[in-house]
């Protein structure tokens, strides 16, 4: 059974539907517009924030798990590139995720350990059983989950992005979880948050409206774009009346965001305080080593000024169905060149392939890095993040999913130990270890999962 | 027996024709979060795209009503600061009523009212405060949905019909992919679309004016997915002739060679298999090694030759670069395409734990993909599904990631040579020939259509109208249309549960 709890969402929807229902164009919102507040005015307790790194396609189990457990544990080949951080990393090696084998193994893998449970079909879709396109996920993925705990009033609930794009081909530009765990990014079934896929993109999400802009009364502009919300709202209220179950759920997800949305409109920037400062507009690089990195540095830059706190970066989808030029200027196989994925089914764990493997963990470590560069009260980002980094599935060859690749990073507040340990932790589920992710920050659940992804144990090593 | 109908957002290119219905020439492409209908009609919205549809109404309004040519073209009037503003009410109404697809009650009149009036004092200009309207009109959930509820069938009290005015919107999604015109809405006002004879005859009159051309490629469009063609990349190092033009280019032949087929060539969905009318530009006819002289970027009709490699949509570019990897062929991806999406068959996902290794050949020992593939063939847990997919792949190798076709593979010749469902054939062309035959082919083309028409897959009780719609539509895609338009499926729905739950 899933405890009940009430989201910030409902939260949200109860005092703006309060505030404004009656008040179209009338002063909106004392309370909204001071929602910002100061909360990281000197002295306050800094806000702690969650992250999701993912990349496609697993890892080598046989070079992955460090020799030693405990804090002296050293990088073994798979995680040589989180060496520099390695004091912010703990690692829960020999866990195994439990899929049905129902569907494809990617898409099974990404919705497993991302939001805990099963791949659903709409009944609707009774026909199409075996399409990416129409399984969804059974629920919020566990980076929406940390943002309903996290998010308080910041100015974006969560940022979504994705470094390489969604893969075309079978699926197309489908939205399924197979191709973009951006999907598993949202409320409920078939509601999914599409990527920012460039820096440039994210800037101008994030930072279009610039940091430091002191405040200067309520904007007209601003204010009619919320009442025209109002507006939408009203409607919605109306129709809502003469929905069946399932139409209505769809119909109030849809109006949580307006509402977000329109928090969003009226809340004034945040205070610059500490590290705070504008970025300056990337340029987009051809490098997809160089974009994680613009990437990471505006979404630290993003925690640093308190505009979110929760992020999901997506390096590569389920399957890695790209190539990665940043190693190899083409996977060739059979004197043809072809996708990471295909590669790596066909040759299986050769070079090329340790190589990239180990370059998706040194991705993970630039990432980290960009937390860790910036300052906060005498420490960094990373004392106050936790950040999973973590695959669909252990070892692409055979689609296997024993000695699940996953880590988690940061102090989370002194939550997680540090420096991080290494924990054996053989057959168990691998869910524990996003469990013990929301745990660390605080999330009030008892339980996380579904199905036989169900799990009420944090892993206890890892936290203080 | 039936099931319940609701709400269905609008597509992508949905949203696009009903914000040019609304605006003229105002163009707004790659809004909204489903390009499938199914999904569209099941799916929910997210806060990504909630912005997208914010961002895009307020750019729209802002154009048209900061051109004061524009603005009173659109309006009709000059609308004042005043107490109940007769402009300001007309022009909602009417707008409203296109916005909608149907007359705003008087509670929406007035909330719209208010909001143009509150902003305009805001702002101070009475021009903005109806920009203000409008943009909230457009994020409604009355205008982003069609609302297709209905309304108990005095008949059949345990179903509902869909109201005319719910018809009219229905109608014109399914037939024109963009919303009701004025001859339709007001036909729907004058309850003209629940009767047997004036149903039909609006149908006839949609499929026979332009927008039904526009209409029906649009549902193939959605059930050949084409749109994933206009961001389609393949590798530059290994496939050089793509180019960013080639994609679109590649969609745009496909869809003109489609609709040539229906209302040109006869309209028998089995011709699309072997047709070798089509359409190039410069750029695809050096694809497809035709003479490219004389040509521009424009697509201009011809006539594949007799004794050439291809024919029918199977082989043109787009499906075989949509249904390829980025550098390579996939004889999987194009088997399993034909199987689903043609045939409406269903292939397993491969079971947990199967390692997929094939054999590596030495740098020197270059095979082809089929060779490559043999174990796929071979061995008995592989061949249960890949037996049913791959053989239909070979048939196409000799088409490269992109459609290029290609005599060899690494210097050896191509084995096209299988058979589907035990009908033999020698190569692509013959192919297409089985397929155009395969008795599976009607059915799935009147199933995925009447799914694209519900926003729903059919169940078991449904197939009964299907097969009444498979045996009156003959090989006419038209007629198919026609006739599932006039369906119990399409005009009634299941009551849906839980209406008025708190």
């Amino acid at each position: 059974m899933t405890p009940f709890r009430l989201s910030r969402r409902a939260l949200l929807r109860g005092t703006v539907r309060s505030s404004l229902g009656v008040a179209l164009g009338l002063p909106l919102l004392d309370a909204m517009l001071n929602s910002h507040g100061t909360a990281l005015a000197a002295g306050d307790p800094l806000p702690l924030r969650f992250g999701v790194f993912f990349w496609g396609n697993g890892s080598d189990p046989a070079r992955w798990a460090p020799a030693a457990t405990g804090a002296d544990w050293q990088p073994s080949e798979m995680l040589q590139g989180i060496a520099a951080v390695k004091d912010y990393v703990n690692i829960v090696s020999g866990t195994r995720l439990a899929v049905r084998g129902a569907h494809n193994p990617h898409v099974e893998g990404a919705v497993a350990i991302l939001a805990g449970g099963n791949p659903v079909l709409h009944p609707s879709f009774s026909g199409q059983s075996n399409d990416w396109d129409y399984l969804t996920v059974p629920g919020p993925s566990v980076d929406q989950i940390a943002a309903d705990h996290l998010a308080g009033p910041t100015r974006f609930r969560s940022i979504v992005a994705s470094a390489t794009p969604v893969h075309t081909g079978a699926a197309g530009t489908s939205s399924a979880p197979g191709t973009a765990i951006s999907y598993t990014s949202h409320s409920a079934p078939f509601v999914f948050n599409s990527p920012k896929t460039t820096p440039s993109e994210l800037f101008g999400y994030l930072f279009g409206t610039p940091v430091g802009t002191p405040p200067s009364g309520p904007d007209p502009e601003m204010l009619v774009r919320a009442d025209a919300l109002g507006a939408v709202l009203a409607d919605a209220n109306v129709l809502r009346r003469r929905l069946g179950t399932n139409d209505r759920q769809r119909l109030e997800q849809h109006m949580d965001s307006v509402r977000e949305l329109q928090a969003r409109i009226l809340a004034m920037p945040p205070p610059v305080v500490g590290a705070c400062a504008q970025p300056t507009m990337p340029t987009d690089p051809a490098s997809l080593r160089l974009k994680v990195k613009l990437f990471a540095d505006l979404i630290a830059m993003g925690f640093a000024c308190d505009l979110t706190r929760v992020f999901s970066l997506q390096f590569s989808s389920p399957a890695s169905h790209v190539a990665y030029p940043d190693l190899f200027p083409s996977y060739v196989y059979n004197g043809t060149a072809t996708s990471f994925h295909e590669y790596e089914h066909n040759a299986g764990i050769d070079e090329t392939v340790r190589t990239t493997l180990k370059y998706f963990v040194e991705i993970f470590g630039s990432v980290l890095e960009s937390f860790r560069a910036l300052p906060e009260r005498g420490g960094n980002l990373l004392d106050r993040s936790c950040i999973l980094g973590t695959s669909e599935l252990s070892f692409g060859p055979s689609h296997g999913f024993d000695d699940f690749p996953i880590l988690l990073a940061g102090k989370a507040g002194g939550a997680l130990k540090y420096p991080g340990v290494h924990v054996t932790a053989p057959g168990e589920n691998a869910a524990r270890v996003p469990f013990t992710a929301l745990k660390a920050i605080g999330a009030p659940l008892a339980s996380w999962g579904r199905d036989q992804l169900l799990t009420s144990a944090p892993v206890a090593e890892l936290l203080t | 027996m039936l099931q319940p109908a609701g709400l269905r957002l609008l597509t992508v290119s949905q949203y696009a024709n009903t914000i040019r219905a609304l605006f003229g020439d105002a163009a707004l492409g790659g809004v909204g979060q489903w390009r499938s209908s199914l999904a569209a009609a099941q799916g929910g919205v997210a806060l990504t795209a909630v912005e997208e549809y914010e961002n895009a109404s307020r750019a729209l309004a802002t154009v048209v009503f900061a051109d004061d040519a524009r603005r009173r073209a659109l309006v009709g009037c000059t609308p004042a600061l005043v107490a109940a503003d007769p402009c300001t009410t007309t022009f909602l109404r009417e707008f409203g009523r296109r916005a909608f697809r149907r007359a705003l009650s008087a509670e929406e009149l007035e909330r719209y009212s208010s909001l143009a009036q509150e902003s305009a004092r805001s702002l101070a200009s009475e021009w903005r405060g109806l920009e203000i309207a409008v943009t909230a009109l457009l994020q409604s959930p009355n205008f982003l949905y069609r609302v297709e509820l209905g309304e108990t069938d005095p008949d059949v009290p345990e179903r509902v019909r869909l109201t005319s005015v719910e018809m009219a919107t229905r109608l014109a999604y399914f037939l024109w992919n963009g919303p009701p015109d004025e001859l339709l809405l007001s036909a729907a006002e004058r309850d003209e679309l629940q009767k047997d004879d004036t149903l039909r005859a609006q149908v006839r009159r949609m499929l026979e004016d332009p927008r039904g051309r526009a209409g029906i490629v649009a549902y193939f469009a959605d059930m050949l997915n084409v749109d994933s063609l206009l961001v389609l990349q393949k590798d530059p190092t290994w496939v050089p002739s793509f180019t960013p033009t080639l994609g679109p280019a590649l969609r745009e032949q496909l869809l003109r060679t489609v609709e040539n087929v229906v209302f040109d060539g006869g309209g028998d969905f089995r011709n699309l298999f072997d047709t070798r009318q089509t359409f190039v530009n410069a750029e695809l006819a050096r694809l497809y090694d035709l003479d490219p002289s004389g040509l521009s970027d424009a697509l201009t009709p011809v006539t594949l030759p007799a004794e050439g490699p291809r024919a029918g949509i199977l082989s043109l570019g787009a499906l075989m670069a949509l249904q390829s990897g980025p550098s390579d062929t996939s004889p999987t991806l194009r088997g399993k395409f034909v199987r689903n999406i043609l045939l409406c068959q269903q292939i397993p996902p491969p079971p947990p734990g199967v390692a997929a290794r094939l054999p590596e050949p030495a740098p020197s020992e270059l095979v082809t993909t089929r060779t490559l593939m043999s174990r796929h063939q071979t061995e008995p847990r592989c061949k249960s599904c890949h037996g049913f997919m791959d053989p239909i792949g070979f048939a196409l190798e000799t088409f490269d990631p992109i459609g290029k076709y290609r005599p060899t593979q690494n210097g050896l010749a191509i084995d096209t040579s299988g058979e589907l469902d035990g009908v033999a054939f020698a190569d692509a062309r013959a192919l297409g020939r089985v397929l155009r035959e395969h008795p599976a082919l009607g059915d799935c083309f009147s199933r995925s259509t009447y799914r694209y028409a519900t926003g729903h897959v059919e169940r078991r009780g449904e197939e009964a109208i299907l097969s009444q719609v498979v045996q009156a539509s003959g090989h006419s895609i038209a007629r198919s249309f026609e006739e599932i338009a006039l369906s119990v499926g399409f005009r009634f729905a299941a009551p849906a549960e839980g209406i008025g739950a708190p």
